[in-house]
């Protein structure tokens, strides 16, 4: 029985008396409604009836009390914050914050150009806050159970992540769940009945999800799928569970992607990802596929688009946005073709080693760069940008984001300090210190 | 007429519904000797007792540059009704309804997508329009064949939807709200449309699913309709979709059936010039789950809408 | 599980229960039952004469102007009465010192449309009626499917706006998908000394026509009797000729930036 406009709902925990005021939307287990009350618009997953199980219940009661995940991360997550019911009904739903659709999209929108492509460096941010959101999870002693693209929503500008549908969240290797997800994400142990839903399984999914958002392809969609004249529960039994091989796996070219034009997208796409990532995608799909201990881990995505994303650099001939970090190969721009000369780069040395940013006008220096992520702060927080010079032509400058003041020793000798709102030159050999890490501002590299 | 409503009832799957379509050459595309390069296919049957109903509406492109749009657009209609129906099949029984509308979403696009692209290909081929098959050739030919499709199939307690490029697809409730699960997509201008021979085709479909519920009437039509009012989300449209719903209603779905060609072809005349196609599904409202068997209804299907529809 | 497939009159393969086909063969339509609500439309042409009224224009060349322009109309009327679906609708923007309606904002059935005396007077503030054009070339301001709108540019002189001024007026109609969309011709009255062809050619988006140059009254009316009628007719056939259409990516070319190291060490 779907919740009609005007109807009240209760809040259970809180007590709360909400107002339905219209339906947002519709999922495969329930509709999701906009809802109003003393706090203003929420929006409320309402369950079919013959979701509506006992099960399904005590798991929302679960989640309501212990939380999202911790930090920042754990701000990602569009969490149930109550259960919700009606009176005279046994059906009941969640509560949960609104999401902003207009500025959120999920990917089928950004391939059917409902909403913009996001470009190289909002992805390895999309990318980055994937995995750092579910490491959070995992760390909490959950696992997700039902990563897919239809779970994941990003601001295609900015990349911040929303992850929604957390009704199926469970603790690893403990619960059991009525949702079996979908079979493209779900690792082959599962759908061979060989194991339960876990931390691990997880790892599988993140990882299909994220080459679906890099090519725009499943993994193992190729010569076996384009095979199947009958693409049933049988056939995807086996493609995706009894004999999964990567479509770019070195070795087995079985499942080599057909010369059929509807893989030319994943082709290119491919072919734009620079080597480290295509490194470990072949990694996750090859020694990660049947050996769950061997999975690309979260941190390990998290370390590659954070190297990845700072690695970036516009060509000076057509603008687009390239990659400098491609294991000493010559980079030659993916758009025009031209050859890229390497660009200024900010060496910071921390605790942890040292990471190198490169730099074009726009690029921010980030909480994680100086600091290394806690759970608690907000690893994307700016503190300094890439600025042009007012009065010099040409050049540009680092401005001081942050709340703390810098100290800058130029090459030759004299130091000064930056405070916050100001903007030192990108003079070679300079130094900043800003809270006790060494940035060397570095002179492209011929 | 038929003169038993009975006679008439027995033949189609009517725990489903009943369709209807119709398609119209354009008033322009008379006048200047141009064919008709709409299509639309509609397909009833059942596999292991479970009825299911198929539909599907097509464009050609219709310009030089699409000259075989004509056979496109009848292509693409054929196979959306076997991928729609192949889907049906593969999903019988004891499939949960979440998988079911998962899996549609997934798979329908790459695969109505590919079965529209190995048939054209054929076709090209057999009519010896195809060249040696290097990459090129091939996207210009599917080119010439370019079409935009709408497919929907009707099962036991889904609407299943699809689609790719311009048209229209709307379900009236028998309360009379107009549910459009396809928004409009408003990046495009003038008579630029998505098509199935573009080159990421499969990426460009948009799916949506809702619940067989309460019923109502399901349209689907081609861009002429709705170019004849003012647009896809103009107030003369909806009151043309929502007054045609009634005049299901008051007169019954024969006459309205019969009535449709002449209709459109007044449109055409008076606005769009274009071709028209029309396809309107009466669903019936979702069996309770309780499994006891309805009556066979006597009357004619008109009758239960009445109530509800005149405005 | 076999598809009974049944050919119908129309000629399409219409997979249909056999009562129902039965019936679609044999049956005359009575139209008894009243059409649906809903209000047809007509497809819109939206037609945009800019006429420079300078000073330069002063005595025949106006003269000649208003007279070619009131015989044009009930030509394009002609013309387009072969696409009854089509109903222009048409506007004039007038520039001397500035840029201002002449007819207009809000457009009038061809039917309907008097072109009223248009007097001289100022400078040639072409780059001011482009933008007023663009203003009304918007995706808000258009219909969302409508015809290519049709848009022609008379002048007999240099643009007295900043150059500037005007390149920035043409990349803004270049930027919206109307202004691409839009057939749009110029003619140029006059000695070719008088006017800048480079600078007109830049409004014409029509590469095979080039810039109509008038060099006699009798010219002028014969270039605005052809212009206003072919752009019409093309306009009216409908589909869009637009290669590019068809989803591809075009490429983004600028001047390459700037390097960005510097010597300097003074904060900004």
């Amino acid at each position: 029985m779907p919740l009609i406009l005007g109807q009240r709902v209760r809040a259970e925990t809180s007590g709360l008396e909400l107002e339905v005021i219209k339906k947002l939307g519709e999922g495969t287990q329930g509709e999701v409604y906009l809802v109003e009350g003393p706090d203003g618009y929420r929006a409320v997953k309402w369950y079919k009836p013959d979701q509506a199980t006992a099960e399904q219940r005590s798991a929302i009661l679960y989640l309501v009390h212990t939380g999202p995940p911790f930090g920042a991360a754990g701000k990602r997550f569009i969490w149930p914050r109550d259960l919700v019911t009606r009176q005279g009904s046994t059906q009941f739903g969640y509560l949960m914050s609104r999401i902003d659709t207009r500025r959120f999209a999920e990917l089928g929108e950004c391939w059917a150009h409902i909403k913009p492509v996001p470009n190289f460096s909002a992805l390895c941010e999309i990318s980055y806050q994937l995995a750092n959101s579910y490491r959070a999870l995992h760390l909490s002693g959950h696992c997700y159970r039902d990563i897919s693209a239809g779970n994941l929503m990003f601001d295609p500008l900015s990349g911040d992540i929303l992850i929604c549908d957390n009704d199926n969240v469970g603790v690893n290797r403990q619960s059991c769940s009525q949702v079996w997800g979908t079979m493209e994400y779900m690792a082959p142990e599962i759908i061979r009945g060989e194991k339960d839903p876990s931390t691990q399984t997880d790892l599988h999914s993140l990882a299909v999800l994220l080459f679906y958002l890099w090519v725009w392809h499943h993994p193992f969609h190729g010569e076996m799928e384009y095979r199947f004249h009958c693409w049933d529960i049988q056939a995807k039994k086996k493609v995706y569970g009894e004999s999964p091989v990567f479509v770019f796996d070195p070795v087995t070219t079985a499942n080599a992607l057909p010369t059929d034009p509807d893989y030319i997208t994943a082709r290119e796409r491919w072919e734009y990802c620079p080597p480290a990532i295509r490194e470990t995608f072949i990694r996750a799909f090859t020694d990660g596929l049947n050996d769950p201990d061997r999975r690309v881990t979260e941190g390990e995505w998290q370390t590659l688009f954070s190297r990845m994303k700072d690695s970036i650099m516009t060509c000076p001939h057509c603008r687009a946005e390239n990659f400098s970090d491609t294991g000493g190969d010559s980079v030659r721009c993916w758009n025009c073709r031209k050859p890229l000369s390497p660009p200024p780069v900010i060496a910071i040395r921390r605790q942890g080693g040292e990471t190198r940013l490169s730099l074009s006008l726009g690029t921010t220096i980030r909480r994680r760069h100086i600091t290394s992520s806690s759970l608690q702060e907000d690893g994307s927080e700016i503190i300094g940008t890439i600025v042009p010079h007012p009065a010099i032509a040409g050049a540009a400058g680092i401005r001081n984001n942050s709340r703390a003041v810098w100290k800058c020793s130029f090459p030759d000798g004299s130091t000064t300090e930056v405070p916050p709102g100001r903007a030192v030159p990108l003079n070679p050999g300079t130094e900043l210190r800003v809270d006790g890490v060494l940035l060397t501002i570095t002179a492209p590299q011929d | 007429m038929p003169a038993d409503a009975d006679e008439f009832l027995c033949a189609s799957n009517t725990g489903l519904g009943w369709a209807f379509g119709t398609s119209r050459t354009g008033a322009l595309h008379r006048k200047n000797n141009h064919p008709c390069e709409d299509a639309f296919a509609l397909w009833s049957g059942s596999a292991g007792a479970e009825p299911c109903i198929a539909i599907a509406v097509a464009d050609g492109h219709g310009d030089p540059r699409h000259d075989q749009s004509r056979t496109g657009s009848a292509i693409a209609v054929q196979s959306a009704v076997e991928e729609l129906v192949s889907f049906h099949r593969m999903h019988l029984h004891d499939t949960p309804r979440n998988i079911i509308r998962s899996e549609f979403r997934a798979d329908f696009p790459r695969r109505v997508s590919r079965r529209w692209r190995e048939s054209v290909t054929e076709d090209a081929i057999r009519r010896e329009l195809a060249g040696t098959g290097s990459k090129e050739t091939t996207s210009c030919i599917l080119t010439r064949y370019g079409s935009t499709l709408i497919a929907a199939s009707i099962l036991a307690d889904t609407i299943l939807i699809g689609q790719i490029g311009d048209g229209d697809i709307l379900l009236v409730r028998p309360d009379g709200t107009v549910e459009t699960p396809i928004p409009g997509d408003s990046s495009l201008v003038g008579s630029e449309t998505r098509s199935l021979s573009s080159r990421d085709a499969h990426l460009l479909w948009r799916t949506a699913t809702l619940d067989r519920g309460e019923g109502g009437v399901l349209i689907a039509a081609t861009d002429g309709v709705s170019d004849s009012f003012d647009g896809s989300e103009g107030p003369e449209f909806m009151k043309f979709i929502q007054s045609l719903v009634a005049r299901i209603g008051q007169y019954g779905v024969e006459t309205v059936a019969e009535a449709m060609s002449s209709w459109l072809d007044r449109y055409s005349e008076l606005a769009s010039g274009d071709d028209m196609t029309l396809i309107f599904v009466l669903v019936r409202p979702q069996a309770p789950a309780s499994g006891i068997h309805q009556p066979v209804l006597q009357e004619k299907p008109s009758s239960q809408w009445s109530s509800n529809l005149c405005h | 599980m076999s598809l009974d497939a049944f050919p119908c009159r129309t000629g399409y393969l219409i997979w249909l229960p056999a009562r129902l086909n039965g019936k679609a063969g044999g049956y005359t339509i009575e139209d008894t039952i009243p059409i649906p609500d809903g209000r047809v439309v007509r497809k819109k042409l939206h037609f945009f004469w800019l006429a420079d009224c300078s000073d330069s224009m002063r005595g025949k060349k106006i003269a000649t102007l208003n007279q070619a322009i009131r015989e044009a109309v009930p030509e394009v009327q002609k013309a387009v009465a072969a696409y009854p679906q089509v109903e222009i609708v048409m506007r004039a923007i007038k520039f001397s010192d500035t840029a201002e309606w002449h007819i207009g904002p809000d457009p009038v059935p061809v039917e309907q449309f008097v072109w009223p005396e248009l007097e001289t007077a100022g400078l040639t503030s072409t780059a001011k009626a482009i933008r007023l054009l663009a203003g009304e070339l918007s995706i808000e301001r258009m219909p969302r499917r409508g015809l290519p709108p049709v848009c022609i540019l008379i002048s007999d002189g240099f643009c007295t706006d900043p150059h500037e001024e005007y390149e920035n007026a043409i990349a803004e109609l270049g930027k919206i998908p109307w202004g691409v969309k839009a057939v749009r011709l110029a003619i140029a009255i006059g000695d070719e000394s008088d006017y800048n062809e480079t600078e007109l050619l830049r409004f014409v988006n029509q590469e095979q026509i080039g810039l109509l140059k008038a060099h006699s009254p009798e010219e002028l009316v014969t270039y605005i009797k052809w212009a206003s009628v072919s752009a019409s007719v093309a306009s009216s056939r409908g589909r869009s000729r637009d290669a590019k259409s068809m989803g591809e990516v075009s490429n983004v070319s600028l001047e390459s930036p700037p390097p960005m190291i510097t010597s300097n060490t003074d904060l900004f």
